[in-house]
């Protein structure tokens, strides 16, 4: 069956995981809490084990802890940011409500590293570019032949509409290996326009773990190592931007 | 002996069969037995099966049936699989009736993908009806296929959960501990039964005794914490008893199991930690994950009075997976000692097994290998006999946690307590109502060589108290000061203590709590077998099969700890994977060979970050493995003596008074 949401799939290749943060380095997050009156419900900063405040007072805390950022959530607007967050769609679309009450509650909150660079942009002003309806299909090519993993992502409006790995299983083995039979093939099929990124694996999770993603993958682009089925100027054109931009 | 049953199978591999098109599934199944899988898990999300149009169950029953892998289906619904709503059917989160509420009144988020959810109600009629009808579709799909293909189901194994009982609990309510405060449904649907079955319970004789109006005292709003409690325990089991009659009412030849399900990262007291870090961009908390495998895997859950193993449930959805791979390993490891040495394991999605290193899946398949072979047991040398499993423990049980680590388990079955002939100590919580059957069983479990002690709470009945005073007749009560005031009264081969409820200020309190553990754990002759100086590592000992233990030291921090290891006695120990590995390859040990150290009572130590440290310890005093099979040894001789004269003295009966008037 194809799931229309493939969470599994879609945190490969949109979500790579990345290294712990040591306690000595992460003196500079804001330790981020959540109180129910002035009692600490929960309180949370990555590599610190601040669990023994839980029960104490936000001001008992404060006093504990110096030297720190503090950012500070009701327990009531964040069950209601919650509860919201369960009336749509899927996932991805829930914590984009839970995101976005936090900076409503705590507008000095600092949102890092979540989002990855490609979906940001398919979010972001690409939907004032591009169509209102259209698919990126990714082929990630592993080490040897055979090996190939391929997703892809249905936008419509701006949002994610759809995200899975496509059933190919219609295709002979000959069209599944011909970028334009396969672009086409999913074009009819998803009934959006197409468009293809052919990548090896190894390219793909350098790029998404850069510190300037655009810039790597429009210079991947030039040197022909990302292949873009069809080859569209548009679409070339804003990746080059984009990379113009980020270096 | 450990009353456990052995589970040939602590690493069980997950599937998810409706994700695999026909074409795929044949190659990955294939794939999987290239790399030795036999056994198969799979869940079965109700939504799934109401669409099956493409029959995705059978084929893959059939391809599995191809290949000679067994299969378990599991069919309760649990958390964290990959389909929407944990696959069950949409429409149920349409209305707000069919939701559970939590202790304070809000839904129960589970923040997992690939949609976030609130907890459905099982008590809600229209959920309890879906769900049966679900049931009864599976067993009429696997009684056909049993038709048709009688071989078919013989690899088939129908797995009941708990379902989502233990994470009825409110976020907000994080303390020191996972699970706090009252776990239950606290909605309409559910707040109406509680109030049926509360005057259902209190309607009995016993309950009336010595007039009608007594019962009013059990319903009083003083008792509704205790009533809560127990009404969220009848739940569960009347959700399992059925549960396990409707799978197999066609399907008779159908193996069930029962088993406790627990996913860590759907648990209900990571929600707002959840919140923090999905907001954030943070990376999970890890030591809450691990701590609530500890808390978990303690919980000796059961159905219709049989064990129902424990299993940890990790997904590559949630939290878990951001966590680096040492601390995953961990994770796994950690679910592997404390699950499979008694009875249950890991589940694990088959992705996310293969990306661990090889190296790391060749230690866990060792350990469990020699776990299915019943070469590792984790013993219990003490019960806490609480009313609810998923509620908070009264602080006896917290002290006893914390002293006895993983050799505690909290049971809320007093049958389940008696089938284990391990535990020499079983502690009654305060909250527990205390009624004449209740007291027989716990007199017959002291009777049988255990020391079992009742706290003085004003929750017996009348019947419940008479039993008592009849049952301790003749035995002379001993008064001993345990912080508090305590009779212990001998009793068959065990004791009988009884303690009044610990009270006063918070400090007063710990100490008297304190006071009264030692005492017991004293009297009962518990000693941890292996302890350490520095209390960030934790200790697991488990006893092998052919005597001596394998201890393993956890360190759960990001730290090199170094500290002694301190044991009871004078012992030799060794590195444990060296020791299994030669007696794998059927080497027997040489005095002087090198590998063991010198007899000692006291090892220093270091244990790397994220370390878990196998160590093999021989020479370890029997003595009270001893004792406790000398009791039980006695008691069947007694018996069979008193059966003996009954049969053959007329006039003698097997009570002390008829005994001397035979003889006088």
């Amino acid at each position: 069956m194809e799931l229309t949401f493939d969470w599994v799939g879609f945190q490969e290749v949109f979500q790579p995981r990345r290294a712990p943060v040591a306690p000595t380095l992460n003196r500079h997050s804001p330790i981020r809490i959540i109180v129910e009156g002035q009692v600490v419900r929960e309180v949370f900063c990555e590599g610190d084990d601040l669990s023994g405040w839980i029960g104490q007072s936000l001001e008992q805390l404060q006093a504990g802890v110096r030297g720190r950022e503090f950012v500070v959530l009701d327990r009531e607007a964040v069950d209601q940011a919650i509860s919201r967050a369960f009336e749509v769609g899927h996932f991805h679309q829930q914590l984009d409500l839970l995101r976005g009450a936090s900076l409503k509650q705590a507008p000095e909150i600092r949102l890092h590293g979540p989002e990855h660079f490609w979906v940001e942009a398919l979010k972001g002003n690409w939907s004032k570019i591009l169509p209102s309806s259209y698919a990126l299909f990714f082929r990630f090519e592993g080490a040897t032949a055979g090996q190939e993993r391929d997703f892809i992502v249905v936008v419509r409006r701006g949002e994610l509409a759809a995200f899975h790995r496509p059933d190919l299983s219609f295709l002979s083995a000959e069209r599944k290996k011909n970028p334009a039979d396969l672009v086409k093939y999913l074009s009819d099929k998803y009934l959006v326009p197409v468009q293809g990124f052919f990548l090896s694996e190894a390219l793909w999770n350098q790029v998404s773990t850069s510190d300037r993603p655009w810039r790597d993958l429009a210079q991947a682009v030039r040197k022909n190592e990302v292949r873009l089925h069809p080859w569209r100027w548009s679409v070339a054109a804003l990746l080059g931007v984009r990379g113009l931009k980020n270096s | 002996m450990v009353g456990e049953p052995t589970n040939l199978r602590p690493i069980q591999i997950l599937v998810h069969y409706w994700e695999l098109r026909p074409q795929a599934l044949a190659q990955k199944l294939d794939e999987l037995i290239r790399h030795g899988i036999q056994h198969l898990a799979t869940f079965v999300p109700w939504q799934a099966v109401e669409s099956d149009i493409a029959h995705t169950l059978p084929r893959f029953l059939q391809a599995a049936r191809d290949r000679r892998l067994t299969v378990s289906l599991i069919l309760t619904p649990e958390l964290g699989v990959h389909y929407p709503y944990s696959g069950l059917p949409k429409d149920i989160f349409s209305q707000s009736e069919n939701l559970a509420l939590h202790e304070g009144g809000g839904n129960v988020p589970v923040l997992l993908p690939p949609i976030g959810f609130a907890l459905p109600s099982l008590s809600a009629p229209e959920v309890g009806k879906r769900y049966h009808n679900f049931l009864a579709r599976i067993d009429s799909l696997l009684a056909d296929l049993g038709r048709n293909q009688p071989k078919l189901l013989e690899g088939v194994t129908a797995v009941l959960g708990g379902g989502f009982w233990k994470y009825y609990r409110d976020p907000a309510r994080v303390g020191e501990r996972a699970f706090t405060g009252v776990a239950g449904d606290f909605s309409n649907s559910s707040q109406l039964s509680f109030r049926q079955r509360v005057d259902q319970q209190f309607s009995s004789r016993e309950f009336q005794d010595p007039s009608p109006t007594a019962a009013q005292r059990w319903k009083s709003r003083a008792l509704e914490g205790v009533n809560r409690r127990w009404f969220a325990h009848q739940n569960e089991e009347v959700f399992r008893m059925r549960s396990s009659q409707s799978i197999r009412k066609k399907a008779l030849g159908l193996q069930v199991h029962q088993a406790e399900i627990f996913t860590p990262e759907a648990d209900p007291s990571l929600a707002m930690s959840r919140f923090l870090q999905v907001t954030g961009g943070a990376r999970a908390d890890f030591k809450r994950l691990s701590a609530l495998v500890v808390e978990a895997s303690s919980r000796a859950s059961c159905a219709a009075g049989s064990a129902a193993e424990p299993f940890i449930h990790w997904t590559k959805l949630g939290p878990y997976r951001s966590l680096s791979a040492a601390e995953r390993q961990f994770l796994i490891f950690q679910s592997l000692l404390l699950c499979g040495s008694r009875g249950g394991g890991v589940l694990i999605d088959e992705a996310e097994w293969f990306s661990l290193s090889p190296a790391f899946r060749a230690r866990a398949d060792g350990l469990a290998r020699q776990m299915a072979q019943g070469n590792f047991k984790l013993p219990t040398a003490a019960y806490y006999l609480v009313p609810h499993l998923w509620s908070e423990a009264s602080d006896p049980g917290h002290e006893m946690a914390r002293r006895l680590g993983p050799s505690l388990r909290y049971a809320s079955s007093i049958e389940r307590v008696a089938s284990d002939t391990d535990a020499s100590l079983v502690v009654v919580d305060p909250n527990w109502i205390l009624n004449r059957d209740s007291i027989q069983r716990l007199l017959s479990l002291a009777r049988s060589g255990k020391v079992v002690a009742l706290p003085r709470s004003p929750l017996f009945t009348d019947a419940a108290r008479r039993e008592l005073a009849q049952g301790l007749v003749d035995g002379p009560a001993l008064d001993i000061p345990m912080g508090v005031s305590c009779s212990c009264i001998s009793i068959g081969a065990g004791q009988l203590v009884l303690f009044d409820v610990p009270e006063g200020g918070s400090e007063v309190h710990a100490e008297k709590v304190r006071t009264l553990v030692t005492g017991l754990l004293g009297l009962a002759q518990i000693h941890p077998d292996a302890t350490v100086s520095d209390g960030r590592l934790r200790v697991v000992s488990l006893k092998r099969k052919h005597g001596g233990l394998g201890v393993f030291l956890l360190n759960a921090t990001q730290r090199r700890i170094s500290g002694d290891l301190y044991f009871t006695g004078e012992v030799t120990i060794s590195d444990l994977a060296l020791v299994i590995r030669s007696e794998g390859a059927g080497m027997k040990k040489q005095a002087g060979d090198g590998a063991s150290s010198r007899p000692a009572a006291r090892f220093g130590l270091e244990v790397p970050p994220l370390g878990i440290l196998p160590i093999n310890v021989e020479g370890l005093g029997t003595d009270s493995e001893e004792r406790r099979l000398a009791a039980l040894s006695g008691q069947m001789n007694e018996s069979n003596v008193l059966e003996a004269a009954a049969s053959e003295l007329p006039g003698f009966s097997e009570s002390g008074s008829g005994m001397e008037a035979v003889w006088n």
